[in-house]
Protein backbone atom coordinates (compact mmCIF):
# COMPACT_ATOMS: atom_id res chain seq x y z
CA UNK A 1 0.00 0.00 0.00
CA UNK A 2 1.11 3.29 -0.98
CA UNK A 3 0.24 6.65 1.30
CA UNK A 4 0.29 10.13 -0.49
CA UNK A 5 0.35 13.02 1.40
CA UNK A 6 -1.53 16.08 0.33
CA UNK A 7 -0.30 19.86 1.45
CA UNK A 8 -3.00 20.23 3.80
CA UNK A 9 -1.94 16.94 5.71
CA UNK A 10 -4.34 14.63 4.26
CA UNK A 11 -3.17 11.17 3.58
CA UNK A 12 -4.64 9.20 1.09
CA UNK A 13 -4.01 5.67 0.99
CA UNK A 14 -3.39 3.42 -2.06
CA UNK A 15 -4.69 0.17 -2.35
CA UNK A 16 -3.26 -2.45 -5.28
CA UNK A 17 -5.92 -3.29 -7.77
CA UNK A 18 -5.85 -7.42 -7.82
CA UNK A 19 -5.11 -8.50 -11.15
CA UNK A 20 -8.21 -9.89 -13.40
CA UNK A 21 -8.65 -13.09 -13.23
CA UNK A 22 -7.02 -15.37 -17.02
CA UNK A 23 -9.76 -17.46 -18.42
CA UNK A 24 -7.78 -20.45 -18.37
CA UNK A 25 -8.04 -23.13 -21.13
CA UNK A 26 -9.80 -25.37 -18.78
CA UNK A 27 -12.53 -23.04 -17.48
CA UNK A 28 -13.63 -22.59 -21.34
CA UNK A 29 -13.65 -26.49 -21.97
CA UNK A 30 -15.65 -26.99 -19.36
CA UNK A 31 -18.31 -23.81 -20.03
CA UNK A 32 -18.15 -25.81 -23.39
CA UNK A 33 -19.24 -29.61 -21.87
CA UNK A 34 -21.56 -28.08 -20.19
CA UNK A 35 -23.72 -26.53 -22.73
CA UNK A 36 -23.00 -29.64 -24.97
CA UNK A 37 -24.95 -31.56 -22.16
CA UNK A 38 -27.39 -29.34 -22.20
CA UNK A 39 -27.75 -30.06 -25.80
CA UNK A 40 -28.07 -33.13 -25.60
CA UNK A 41 -30.70 -33.41 -22.54
CA UNK A 42 -32.42 -31.33 -24.94
CA UNK A 43 -32.30 -33.48 -28.01
CA UNK A 44 -33.45 -36.54 -25.16
CA UNK A 45 -36.15 -34.40 -24.27
CA UNK A 46 -37.70 -33.03 -28.00
CA UNK A 47 -37.11 -37.03 -29.19
CA UNK A 48 -39.45 -38.32 -25.87
CA UNK A 49 -41.85 -35.64 -25.79
CA UNK A 50 -42.19 -34.03 -28.78
CA UNK A 51 -41.13 -35.74 -31.94
CA UNK A 52 -43.14 -39.00 -30.64
CA UNK A 53 -46.08 -36.82 -30.44
CA UNK A 54 -45.64 -35.31 -34.06
CA UNK A 55 -44.90 -38.12 -35.71
CA UNK A 56 -47.72 -40.37 -33.93
CA UNK A 57 -50.15 -37.55 -35.26
CA UNK A 58 -48.87 -38.33 -38.99
CA UNK A 59 -48.96 -41.36 -38.47
CA UNK A 60 -52.58 -41.10 -37.72
CA UNK A 61 -53.42 -38.75 -40.11
CA UNK A 62 -51.95 -41.02 -42.48
CA UNK A 63 -53.97 -44.25 -41.57
CA UNK A 64 -57.06 -41.87 -41.53
CA UNK A 65 -56.87 -40.40 -45.12
CA UNK A 66 -55.27 -43.64 -46.75
CA UNK A 67 -57.84 -45.47 -49.40
CA UNK A 68 -59.72 -42.30 -49.49
CA UNK A 69 -58.56 -40.90 -52.98
CA UNK A 70 -57.76 -43.20 -56.40
CA UNK A 71 -54.16 -43.29 -55.38
CA UNK A 72 -54.26 -45.30 -52.54
CA UNK A 73 -55.07 -48.61 -51.95
CA UNK A 74 -54.40 -51.52 -50.09
CA UNK A 75 -52.62 -53.81 -51.85
CA UNK A 76 -53.71 -57.70 -51.08
CA UNK A 77 -51.89 -58.78 -48.47
CA UNK A 78 -51.11 -61.90 -50.52
CA UNK A 79 -49.13 -59.78 -52.67
CA UNK A 80 -47.70 -57.53 -50.52
CA UNK A 81 -43.62 -58.85 -51.44
CA UNK A 82 -41.79 -55.73 -50.95
CA UNK A 83 -41.12 -53.86 -48.57
CA UNK A 84 -43.48 -51.11 -47.39
CA UNK A 85 -46.59 -52.18 -49.79
CA UNK A 86 -49.35 -51.17 -47.64
CA UNK A 87 -51.94 -54.08 -47.12
CA UNK A 88 -53.72 -52.96 -44.12
CA UNK A 89 -54.95 -50.56 -41.20
CA UNK A 90 -54.99 -51.43 -37.87
CA UNK A 91 -57.66 -50.14 -35.17
CA UNK A 92 -56.68 -50.88 -31.43
CA UNK A 93 -59.51 -49.15 -29.02
CA UNK A 94 -57.31 -49.82 -26.25
CA UNK A 95 -54.72 -47.25 -27.09
CA UNK A 96 -57.40 -44.56 -27.64
CA UNK A 97 -60.33 -44.16 -29.74
CA UNK A 98 -58.80 -42.13 -32.95
CA UNK A 99 -55.76 -44.72 -32.44
CA UNK A 100 -55.08 -46.43 -36.19
CA UNK A 101 -52.25 -47.30 -37.94
CA UNK A 102 -51.39 -48.30 -41.18
CA UNK A 103 -49.93 -51.84 -41.88
CA UNK A 104 -47.11 -52.72 -44.66
CA UNK A 105 -44.58 -55.11 -45.42
CA UNK A 106 -41.55 -55.75 -43.41
CA UNK A 107 -40.01 -54.53 -40.30
CA UNK A 108 -37.25 -52.17 -41.39
CA UNK A 109 -37.67 -48.73 -39.69
CA UNK A 110 -37.36 -47.17 -42.67
CA UNK A 111 -40.18 -46.79 -44.67
CA UNK A 112 -42.14 -49.38 -42.30
CA UNK A 113 -41.74 -48.49 -38.78
CA UNK A 114 -40.34 -44.83 -38.60
CA UNK A 115 -42.56 -43.25 -41.19
CA UNK A 116 -45.73 -45.79 -41.78
CA UNK A 117 -46.56 -47.35 -38.04
CA UNK A 118 -46.89 -51.50 -37.85
CA UNK A 119 -44.25 -53.64 -39.94
CA UNK A 120 -45.25 -57.26 -40.84
CA UNK A 121 -42.84 -59.97 -40.17
CA UNK A 122 -42.67 -60.98 -43.84
CA UNK A 123 -41.67 -64.42 -42.87
CA UNK A 124 -44.76 -64.80 -40.76
CA UNK A 125 -48.45 -66.15 -41.66
CA UNK A 126 -51.06 -63.86 -43.70
CA UNK A 127 -54.02 -61.86 -41.63
CA UNK A 128 -56.20 -64.37 -40.91
CA UNK A 129 -54.39 -67.38 -42.12
CA UNK A 130 -53.92 -70.46 -40.10
CA UNK A 131 -50.72 -69.90 -38.34
CA UNK A 132 -49.02 -66.83 -37.08
CA UNK A 133 -49.68 -62.93 -38.30
CA UNK A 134 -46.88 -61.12 -36.73
CA UNK A 135 -46.12 -57.47 -36.46
CA UNK A 136 -44.18 -54.99 -34.89
CA UNK A 137 -43.89 -51.14 -34.09
CA UNK A 138 -42.09 -48.35 -32.04
CA UNK A 139 -42.93 -48.22 -28.16
CA UNK A 140 -40.76 -45.20 -27.37
CA UNK A 141 -39.67 -42.75 -30.53
CA UNK A 142 -41.16 -42.37 -34.20
CA UNK A 143 -45.15 -42.07 -33.14
CA UNK A 144 -44.73 -44.97 -30.30
CA UNK A 145 -47.47 -46.98 -32.71
CA UNK A 146 -47.34 -50.16 -29.77
CA UNK A 147 -46.65 -47.05 -26.55
CA UNK A 148 -49.33 -48.44 -25.11
CA UNK A 149 -49.35 -52.36 -25.63
CA UNK A 150 -48.24 -53.75 -22.27
CA UNK A 151 -52.35 -51.72 -21.31
CA UNK A 152 -53.48 -54.50 -23.51
CA UNK A 153 -55.55 -57.35 -21.12
CA UNK A 154 -58.03 -59.94 -21.64
CA UNK A 155 -61.23 -58.80 -23.57
CA UNK A 156 -59.35 -56.14 -25.45
CA UNK A 157 -59.47 -56.59 -29.23
CA UNK A 158 -57.54 -56.00 -32.22
CA UNK A 159 -59.28 -54.72 -35.87
CA UNK A 160 -57.77 -55.29 -38.90
CA UNK A 161 -58.98 -53.61 -42.59
CA UNK A 162 -57.73 -55.08 -45.91
CA UNK A 163 -58.77 -54.73 -49.44
CA UNK A 164 -61.34 -58.21 -48.95
CA UNK A 165 -61.76 -58.80 -44.98
CA UNK A 166 -61.94 -56.86 -41.51
CA UNK A 167 -60.68 -59.30 -38.99
CA UNK A 168 -60.85 -59.19 -35.39
CA UNK A 169 -58.41 -60.69 -33.09
CA UNK A 170 -58.52 -61.30 -29.41
CA UNK A 171 -56.21 -60.86 -26.55
CA UNK A 172 -55.02 -63.88 -25.03
CA UNK A 173 -51.29 -63.18 -23.24
CA UNK A 174 -48.45 -60.48 -22.91
CA UNK A 175 -44.62 -61.57 -22.33
CA UNK A 176 -41.25 -60.02 -21.71
CA UNK A 177 -38.54 -62.01 -24.35
CA UNK A 178 -35.09 -61.78 -25.29
CA UNK A 179 -34.89 -59.99 -28.67
CA UNK A 180 -33.43 -63.52 -29.99
CA UNK A 181 -36.57 -65.00 -28.99
CA UNK A 182 -37.67 -64.83 -32.73
CA UNK A 183 -39.84 -68.34 -31.61
CA UNK A 184 -42.49 -65.83 -30.52
CA UNK A 185 -43.41 -65.46 -34.00
CA UNK A 186 -43.78 -69.22 -34.81
CA UNK A 187 -46.91 -70.94 -36.68
CA UNK A 188 -47.13 -72.08 -32.80
CA UNK A 189 -46.08 -70.16 -30.30
CA UNK A 190 -44.34 -72.08 -27.75
CA UNK A 191 -44.68 -69.53 -25.04
CA UNK A 192 -48.31 -69.19 -25.99
CA UNK A 193 -50.37 -70.66 -23.22
CA UNK A 194 -52.35 -73.21 -24.57
CA UNK A 195 -51.67 -72.74 -28.46
CA UNK A 196 -52.16 -75.61 -31.01
CA UNK A 197 -51.74 -76.48 -34.76
CA UNK A 198 -54.03 -74.96 -36.91
CA UNK A 199 -54.86 -71.76 -34.62
CA UNK A 200 -55.12 -68.12 -36.33
CA UNK A 201 -52.80 -66.37 -33.84
CA UNK A 202 -51.72 -62.56 -34.04
CA UNK A 203 -48.37 -61.59 -32.41
CA UNK A 204 -47.38 -57.91 -31.46
CA UNK A 205 -43.85 -56.96 -30.58
CA UNK A 206 -42.35 -53.93 -29.79
CA UNK A 207 -39.46 -52.79 -27.56
CA UNK A 208 -39.42 -52.69 -23.41
CA UNK A 209 -38.47 -51.19 -21.47
CA UNK A 210 -39.38 -47.93 -23.03
CA UNK A 211 -36.88 -46.22 -23.85
CA UNK A 212 -34.37 -49.40 -22.84
CA UNK A 213 -34.89 -51.83 -24.85
CA UNK A 214 -32.95 -54.38 -23.79
CA UNK A 215 -36.33 -56.88 -24.13
CA UNK A 216 -39.13 -57.19 -26.10
CA UNK A 217 -43.04 -57.25 -24.77
CA UNK A 218 -44.88 -59.79 -26.99
CA UNK A 219 -48.89 -59.94 -27.21
CA UNK A 220 -50.30 -62.96 -28.40
CA UNK A 221 -54.09 -62.58 -30.04
CA UNK A 222 -56.59 -65.32 -31.44
CA UNK A 223 -58.51 -64.70 -34.82
CA UNK A 224 -62.28 -64.35 -33.67
CA UNK A 225 -64.02 -62.95 -36.62
CA UNK A 226 -63.45 -62.70 -40.29
CA UNK A 227 -66.36 -60.21 -41.92
CA UNK A 228 -66.29 -59.20 -45.49
CA UNK A 229 -65.05 -55.39 -45.96
CA UNK A 230 -68.34 -54.68 -48.12
CA UNK A 231 -70.17 -55.50 -44.98
CA UNK A 232 -68.71 -52.73 -43.25
CA UNK A 233 -66.34 -52.05 -40.11
CA UNK A 234 -67.57 -54.19 -36.86
CA UNK A 235 -70.19 -52.52 -35.39
CA UNK A 236 -68.14 -52.53 -32.03
CA UNK A 237 -65.37 -50.44 -33.59
CA UNK A 238 -68.20 -47.70 -34.74
CA UNK A 239 -67.51 -45.49 -37.42
CA UNK A 240 -64.17 -45.39 -39.34
CA UNK A 241 -62.83 -42.31 -40.66
CA UNK B 1 -64.33 -48.04 -122.37
CA UNK B 2 -62.32 -45.87 -125.02
CA UNK B 3 -59.74 -44.32 -124.09
CA UNK B 4 -56.50 -43.83 -125.87
CA UNK B 5 -54.87 -40.26 -124.82
CA UNK B 6 -52.82 -39.87 -121.99
CA UNK B 7 -54.29 -37.82 -119.06
CA UNK B 8 -53.17 -34.75 -117.06
CA UNK B 9 -54.39 -33.53 -113.65
CA UNK B 10 -52.93 -30.39 -112.48
CA UNK B 11 -53.25 -29.25 -108.65
CA UNK B 12 -53.15 -25.29 -108.46
CA UNK B 13 -51.68 -23.50 -105.33
CA UNK B 14 -54.58 -21.93 -103.42
CA UNK B 15 -54.12 -18.27 -104.63
CA UNK B 16 -54.43 -19.90 -108.38
CA UNK B 17 -57.61 -21.61 -107.55
CA UNK B 18 -59.26 -18.45 -105.98
CA UNK B 19 -58.58 -16.21 -109.13
CA UNK B 20 -59.65 -19.30 -110.98
CA UNK B 21 -62.79 -19.91 -109.37
CA UNK B 22 -63.50 -15.77 -109.50
CA UNK B 23 -63.14 -15.68 -113.52
CA UNK B 24 -65.31 -18.35 -114.28
CA UNK B 25 -67.19 -21.29 -112.60
CA UNK B 26 -70.31 -20.61 -111.07
CA UNK B 27 -69.77 -24.52 -109.40
CA UNK B 28 -66.70 -23.80 -107.54
CA UNK B 29 -67.74 -20.70 -105.40
CA UNK B 30 -65.47 -19.82 -102.37
CA UNK B 31 -66.03 -22.68 -99.77
CA UNK B 32 -67.86 -21.13 -96.65
CA UNK B 33 -65.86 -23.51 -94.27
CA UNK B 34 -67.28 -24.75 -91.23
CA UNK B 35 -63.73 -23.40 -89.90
CA UNK B 36 -64.27 -20.26 -90.05
CA UNK B 37 -64.92 -19.47 -86.70
CA UNK B 38 -62.29 -20.80 -85.04
CA UNK B 39 -59.42 -18.72 -84.52
CA UNK B 40 -57.11 -20.55 -87.07
CA UNK B 41 -56.97 -19.32 -90.62
CA UNK B 42 -58.66 -21.64 -93.33
CA UNK B 43 -56.56 -23.76 -95.31
CA UNK B 44 -57.36 -24.72 -98.89
CA UNK B 45 -56.24 -27.01 -101.69
CA UNK B 46 -57.65 -27.40 -104.90
CA UNK B 47 -57.34 -30.76 -106.80
CA UNK B 48 -58.47 -30.72 -110.43
CA UNK B 49 -58.89 -34.05 -112.20
CA UNK B 50 -58.62 -32.16 -115.70
CA UNK B 51 -56.37 -29.59 -116.63
CA UNK B 52 -57.48 -25.64 -117.12
CA UNK B 53 -55.53 -25.28 -120.26
CA UNK B 54 -54.20 -27.91 -123.03
CA UNK B 55 -51.18 -26.12 -123.43
CA UNK B 56 -50.34 -26.35 -119.35
CA UNK B 57 -47.17 -27.77 -118.91
CA UNK B 58 -48.65 -30.53 -117.14
CA UNK B 59 -50.96 -31.33 -119.17
CA UNK B 60 -49.26 -34.67 -119.89
CA UNK B 61 -49.13 -36.34 -116.60
CA UNK B 62 -50.90 -35.19 -113.33
CA UNK B 63 -48.04 -34.16 -110.65
CA UNK B 64 -50.56 -35.10 -107.36
CA UNK B 65 -53.27 -37.66 -108.55
CA UNK B 66 -51.74 -41.51 -109.09
CA UNK B 67 -53.94 -44.13 -110.90
CA UNK B 68 -54.69 -47.88 -109.94
CA UNK B 69 -56.55 -50.35 -111.33
CA UNK B 70 -55.76 -52.96 -108.62
CA UNK B 71 -57.84 -51.22 -106.24
CA UNK B 72 -54.36 -49.78 -104.42
CA UNK B 73 -52.11 -52.79 -105.24
CA UNK B 74 -49.56 -51.16 -107.86
CA UNK B 75 -49.78 -46.69 -108.46
CA UNK B 76 -48.90 -45.37 -111.49
CA UNK B 77 -48.93 -41.95 -113.02
CA UNK B 78 -52.84 -40.37 -113.77
CA UNK B 79 -53.51 -39.34 -117.75
CA UNK B 80 -55.73 -37.16 -119.19
CA UNK B 81 -57.88 -37.92 -121.77
CA UNK B 82 -59.21 -35.95 -124.43
CA UNK B 83 -63.54 -34.33 -125.15
CA UNK B 84 -66.13 -36.34 -123.44
CA UNK B 85 -69.62 -36.21 -124.52
CA UNK B 86 -70.49 -36.34 -120.94
CA UNK B 87 -69.19 -32.86 -120.63
CA UNK B 88 -66.44 -31.88 -118.11
CA UNK B 89 -66.68 -30.56 -114.94
CA UNK B 90 -65.80 -26.57 -114.50
CA UNK B 91 -61.98 -25.56 -114.43
CA UNK B 92 -61.35 -28.79 -116.38
CA UNK B 93 -61.45 -30.17 -119.72
CA UNK B 94 -60.96 -33.27 -119.86
CA UNK B 95 -61.33 -36.78 -118.44
CA UNK B 96 -59.13 -38.88 -116.33
CA UNK B 97 -58.73 -42.81 -117.45
CA UNK B 98 -57.65 -45.47 -115.79
CA UNK B 99 -54.99 -46.03 -118.40
CA UNK B 100 -53.71 -44.65 -121.62
CA UNK B 101 -55.19 -47.28 -123.85
CA UNK B 102 -58.52 -47.99 -125.34
CA UNK B 103 -58.93 -51.40 -123.62
CA UNK B 104 -57.39 -50.97 -120.20
CA UNK B 105 -60.34 -50.53 -118.15
CA UNK B 106 -63.38 -52.33 -118.78
CA UNK B 107 -64.77 -53.91 -115.71
CA UNK B 108 -62.11 -53.03 -113.37
CA UNK B 109 -62.30 -50.64 -110.66
CA UNK B 110 -59.99 -47.19 -111.20
CA UNK B 111 -58.66 -45.73 -108.09
CA UNK B 112 -57.55 -42.21 -108.36
CA UNK B 113 -55.84 -40.91 -105.05
CA UNK B 114 -54.57 -37.36 -103.56
CA UNK B 115 -52.38 -37.70 -100.79
CA UNK B 116 -51.95 -34.70 -98.56
CA UNK B 117 -50.80 -33.63 -95.23
CA UNK B 118 -52.47 -32.04 -92.07
CA UNK B 119 -49.98 -30.76 -89.51
CA UNK B 120 -50.85 -31.01 -86.03
CA UNK B 121 -53.45 -28.51 -84.28
CA UNK B 122 -55.76 -28.56 -87.25
CA UNK B 123 -59.76 -28.92 -87.45
CA UNK B 124 -62.55 -27.81 -89.22
CA UNK B 125 -61.91 -30.34 -92.08
CA UNK B 126 -64.18 -30.15 -95.45
CA UNK B 127 -64.31 -31.33 -98.89
CA UNK B 128 -66.30 -29.86 -101.75
CA UNK B 129 -66.68 -32.04 -104.43
CA UNK B 130 -67.48 -31.74 -108.65
CA UNK B 131 -67.55 -35.21 -110.21
CA UNK B 132 -68.85 -36.64 -113.21
CA UNK B 133 -68.35 -40.29 -113.64
CA UNK B 134 -68.22 -42.45 -116.96
CA UNK B 135 -69.81 -44.98 -115.44
CA UNK B 136 -69.95 -44.88 -111.66
CA UNK B 137 -67.70 -43.07 -109.39
CA UNK B 138 -67.60 -41.77 -105.56
CA UNK B 139 -65.46 -40.44 -103.70
CA UNK B 140 -63.78 -41.73 -100.40
CA UNK B 141 -61.91 -39.97 -97.60
CA UNK B 142 -59.41 -42.07 -96.35
CA UNK B 143 -61.00 -45.10 -97.13
CA UNK B 144 -64.89 -43.66 -96.15
CA UNK B 145 -67.23 -43.29 -98.70
CA UNK B 146 -68.59 -39.78 -98.50
CA UNK B 147 -70.40 -39.77 -101.82
CA UNK B 148 -72.48 -43.24 -102.65
CA UNK B 149 -72.29 -43.99 -105.96
CA UNK B 150 -73.29 -41.27 -108.13
CA UNK B 151 -73.66 -41.93 -112.18
CA UNK B 152 -72.67 -39.60 -114.13
CA UNK B 153 -72.70 -36.98 -112.25
CA UNK B 154 -72.37 -35.54 -108.70
CA UNK B 155 -71.96 -32.47 -106.96
CA UNK B 156 -71.84 -32.01 -103.15
CA UNK B 157 -73.37 -28.62 -103.45
CA UNK B 158 -71.41 -27.47 -100.80
CA UNK B 159 -68.77 -28.52 -97.89
CA UNK B 160 -68.92 -31.64 -96.56
CA UNK B 161 -67.87 -31.92 -93.27
CA UNK B 162 -64.64 -34.43 -93.27
CA UNK B 163 -63.14 -33.71 -89.71
CA UNK B 164 -63.96 -37.04 -87.73
CA UNK B 165 -62.13 -39.03 -90.87
CA UNK B 166 -59.11 -37.17 -91.35
CA UNK B 167 -56.04 -37.18 -88.90
CA UNK B 168 -52.70 -36.10 -87.89
CA UNK B 169 -50.56 -36.81 -91.03
CA UNK B 170 -50.73 -38.08 -94.32
CA UNK B 171 -53.69 -38.40 -95.40
CA UNK B 172 -55.59 -39.90 -98.81
CA UNK B 173 -58.74 -38.58 -100.53
CA UNK B 174 -59.64 -41.46 -103.73
CA UNK B 175 -61.71 -40.65 -106.32
CA UNK B 176 -62.99 -44.11 -107.51
CA UNK B 177 -64.39 -45.05 -110.95
CA UNK B 178 -65.91 -48.21 -112.15
CA UNK B 179 -66.16 -49.23 -116.18
CA UNK B 180 -69.16 -51.26 -116.97
CA UNK B 181 -68.62 -50.59 -120.79
CA UNK B 182 -68.24 -48.59 -123.41
CA UNK B 183 -66.66 -45.07 -122.73
CA UNK B 184 -65.63 -44.78 -119.29
CA UNK B 185 -64.30 -41.91 -117.67
CA UNK B 186 -63.87 -39.48 -115.11
CA UNK B 187 -63.61 -36.45 -114.21
CA UNK B 188 -63.17 -34.09 -110.73
CA UNK B 189 -62.56 -31.20 -108.74
CA UNK B 190 -62.03 -31.31 -104.97
CA UNK B 191 -61.20 -28.70 -102.64
CA UNK B 192 -60.33 -29.17 -99.20
CA UNK B 193 -59.89 -27.52 -96.64
CA UNK B 194 -59.32 -27.34 -92.88
CA UNK B 195 -58.84 -24.75 -90.18
CA UNK B 196 -54.86 -24.72 -89.47
CA UNK B 197 -51.94 -22.36 -88.66
CA UNK B 198 -50.24 -24.88 -91.18
CA UNK B 199 -50.76 -25.38 -94.84
CA UNK B 200 -52.07 -28.12 -96.26
CA UNK B 201 -49.19 -30.04 -98.09
CA UNK B 202 -49.86 -32.36 -101.41
CA UNK B 203 -47.56 -35.07 -101.65
CA UNK B 204 -46.04 -35.44 -105.10
CA UNK B 205 -47.51 -38.13 -107.39
CA UNK B 206 -44.64 -41.25 -106.89
CA UNK B 207 -42.99 -39.80 -104.10
CA UNK B 208 -42.61 -41.81 -100.99
CA UNK B 209 -44.51 -41.40 -97.94
CA UNK B 210 -43.12 -40.33 -95.05
CA UNK B 211 -44.23 -40.49 -91.37
CA UNK B 212 -42.16 -38.53 -88.75
CA UNK B 213 -41.68 -40.67 -85.53
CA UNK B 214 -40.89 -38.65 -82.58
CA UNK B 215 -39.57 -40.48 -79.19
CA UNK B 216 -40.48 -38.20 -76.06
CA UNK B 217 -37.37 -38.88 -74.12
CA UNK B 218 -38.67 -38.10 -70.70
CA UNK B 219 -36.60 -38.42 -68.14
CA UNK B 220 -34.16 -40.04 -70.24
CA UNK B 221 -31.50 -38.89 -72.50
CA UNK B 222 -30.41 -42.15 -74.98
CA UNK B 223 -32.73 -42.16 -77.01
CA UNK B 224 -33.15 -40.23 -81.09
CA UNK B 225 -35.88 -37.69 -80.30
CA UNK B 226 -37.41 -38.16 -83.74
CA UNK B 227 -37.20 -40.42 -86.85
CA UNK B 228 -37.71 -39.85 -90.18
CA UNK B 229 -39.39 -42.96 -91.86
CA UNK B 230 -40.18 -44.28 -95.27
CA UNK B 231 -43.35 -46.18 -96.08
CA UNK B 232 -42.30 -49.21 -97.50
CA UNK B 233 -38.87 -49.57 -95.89
CA UNK B 234 -38.06 -51.53 -93.12
CA UNK B 235 -39.18 -51.87 -89.87
CA UNK B 236 -37.81 -49.09 -87.30
CA UNK B 237 -35.58 -50.52 -84.89
CA UNK B 238 -36.92 -49.25 -81.41
CA UNK B 239 -35.08 -47.67 -78.69
CA UNK B 240 -34.32 -49.42 -75.47
CA UNK B 241 -33.52 -46.48 -72.96
CA UNK B 242 -32.48 -47.50 -69.50
CA UNK B 243 -33.63 -45.66 -66.19
CA UNK B 244 -32.58 -46.20 -63.02
CA UNK B 245 -35.01 -47.98 -60.36
CA UNK B 246 -36.89 -48.80 -63.81
CA UNK B 247 -38.19 -51.50 -65.92
CA UNK B 248 -38.62 -50.42 -69.84
CA UNK B 249 -41.75 -51.62 -70.56
CA UNK B 250 -42.76 -51.00 -73.99
CA UNK B 251 -43.31 -47.49 -76.17
CA UNK B 252 -46.55 -46.13 -76.01
CA UNK B 253 -48.57 -44.30 -78.86
CA UNK B 254 -49.88 -40.89 -78.23
CA UNK B 255 -49.02 -40.53 -74.22
CA UNK B 256 -48.37 -42.32 -71.27
CA UNK B 257 -50.91 -44.47 -71.17
CA UNK B 258 -51.88 -45.21 -74.81
CA UNK B 259 -51.05 -48.37 -76.80
CA UNK B 260 -48.00 -50.11 -75.45
CA UNK B 261 -45.74 -51.18 -78.58
CA UNK B 262 -44.08 -53.90 -76.60
CA UNK B 263 -41.86 -55.67 -80.53
CA UNK B 264 -38.57 -54.50 -80.65
CA UNK B 265 -39.39 -52.95 -84.21
CA UNK B 266 -42.29 -50.76 -85.47
CA UNK B 267 -43.77 -49.95 -88.65
CA UNK B 268 -45.50 -46.85 -88.85
CA UNK B 269 -48.43 -45.90 -90.01
CA UNK B 270 -48.87 -42.60 -89.73
CA UNK B 271 -46.85 -39.39 -87.91
CA UNK B 272 -46.61 -40.40 -84.13
CA UNK B 273 -44.67 -39.52 -81.35
CA UNK B 274 -43.95 -42.55 -78.86
CA UNK B 275 -43.77 -42.38 -74.84
CA UNK B 276 -41.51 -44.85 -72.80
CA UNK B 277 -43.37 -46.90 -70.14
CA UNK B 278 -41.70 -47.40 -67.18
CA UNK B 279 -42.39 -50.04 -64.30
CA UNK B 280 -40.97 -49.04 -60.53
CA UNK B 281 -38.44 -51.70 -59.87
CA UNK B 282 -40.04 -52.39 -56.52
CA UNK B 283 -36.81 -52.82 -53.68
CA UNK B 284 -36.28 -56.06 -52.97
CA UNK B 285 -37.28 -57.34 -49.40
CA UNK B 286 -34.49 -57.90 -46.57
CA UNK B 287 -34.46 -61.06 -45.05
CA UNK B 288 -36.16 -60.70 -41.27
CA UNK B 289 -33.21 -60.10 -39.22
CA UNK B 290 -32.19 -63.53 -36.45
CA UNK B 291 -33.56 -61.57 -33.54
CA UNK B 292 -37.20 -59.69 -32.91
CA UNK B 293 -37.46 -55.98 -34.54
CA UNK B 294 -35.61 -53.42 -33.10
CA UNK B 295 -38.77 -50.82 -31.83
CA UNK B 296 -37.88 -48.26 -29.97
CA UNK B 297 -35.99 -44.85 -29.38
CA UNK B 298 -32.86 -45.93 -26.99
CA UNK B 299 -33.22 -42.25 -24.45
CA UNK B 300 -29.71 -44.55 -22.14
CA UNK B 301 -27.29 -43.45 -24.59
CA UNK B 302 -28.31 -39.30 -24.80
CA UNK B 303 -29.37 -38.81 -21.52
CA UNK B 304 -26.03 -40.55 -20.52
CA UNK B 305 -24.09 -38.49 -22.60
CA UNK B 306 -25.89 -35.23 -21.39
CA UNK B 307 -25.15 -36.33 -17.72
CA UNK B 308 -21.44 -36.85 -18.61
CA UNK B 309 -20.89 -34.04 -20.56
CA UNK B 310 -22.46 -32.21 -17.79
CA UNK B 311 -20.60 -33.43 -15.06
CA UNK B 312 -17.16 -33.17 -16.59
CA UNK B 313 -18.11 -29.77 -17.28
CA UNK B 314 -18.80 -28.60 -13.86
CA UNK B 315 -16.14 -30.62 -12.05
CA UNK B 316 -13.81 -28.41 -15.30
CA UNK B 317 -15.26 -25.20 -13.96
CA UNK B 318 -15.16 -25.75 -10.08
CA UNK B 319 -11.77 -26.78 -10.26
CA UNK B 320 -10.28 -23.76 -12.39
CA UNK B 321 -12.45 -21.70 -10.06
CA UNK B 322 -10.99 -23.37 -7.15
CA UNK B 323 -7.66 -22.69 -8.31
CA UNK B 324 -7.63 -19.01 -8.61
Amino acid sequence: MTITVLPDGTKIHWAAIPPRPKHSPLLVIGELLVTLGVIVGLFAGYEVFIQDEVIGAKQTQLAQKFGHDAKSKFVDPAQAKSLGQIFGRMFIPRFGTDWTRLVAQGTRWHPVLNEIGVGHYNNSALPGAIGNFAVAAHRGGFGGSFKNIHRLKAGDRVYLETNKYWYVYKYLQTKIVDPSDVSVTDAVPAELVGSHAGGKYMTMTSCTPIYVNTQRIVVWLELVETIPAENGPPAELGKVN
Amino acid sequence: MITTNPTVVNRKSRLAVVALAAIGSVLFAPVISTAQAESDPIQTVDVYGGVIDADHPLYTADPYIESSTDQGVTWGPAYLDGEHPWGQVGGTNSWLNCGPSLSDCLDVRSDYRVRFHLYHGWSAASVVADMKMDNIGWLLVNGTDVSGQHPTDWNSNGPIDVTSMLHDGWNEVYAVLVDQGGLAGINFHLQISVASQSPIELLPAGAPLHYQVGFDPGEVSDVHTSYDYVVGSDPITLPTPTKDGYTFKGWAKGSTDGLIIDSPTYTPDADVTLFPIWEAIPPTMPEEPVSLADTGFDLAFPLGLSVLLLGLGLALIRKTKRSH
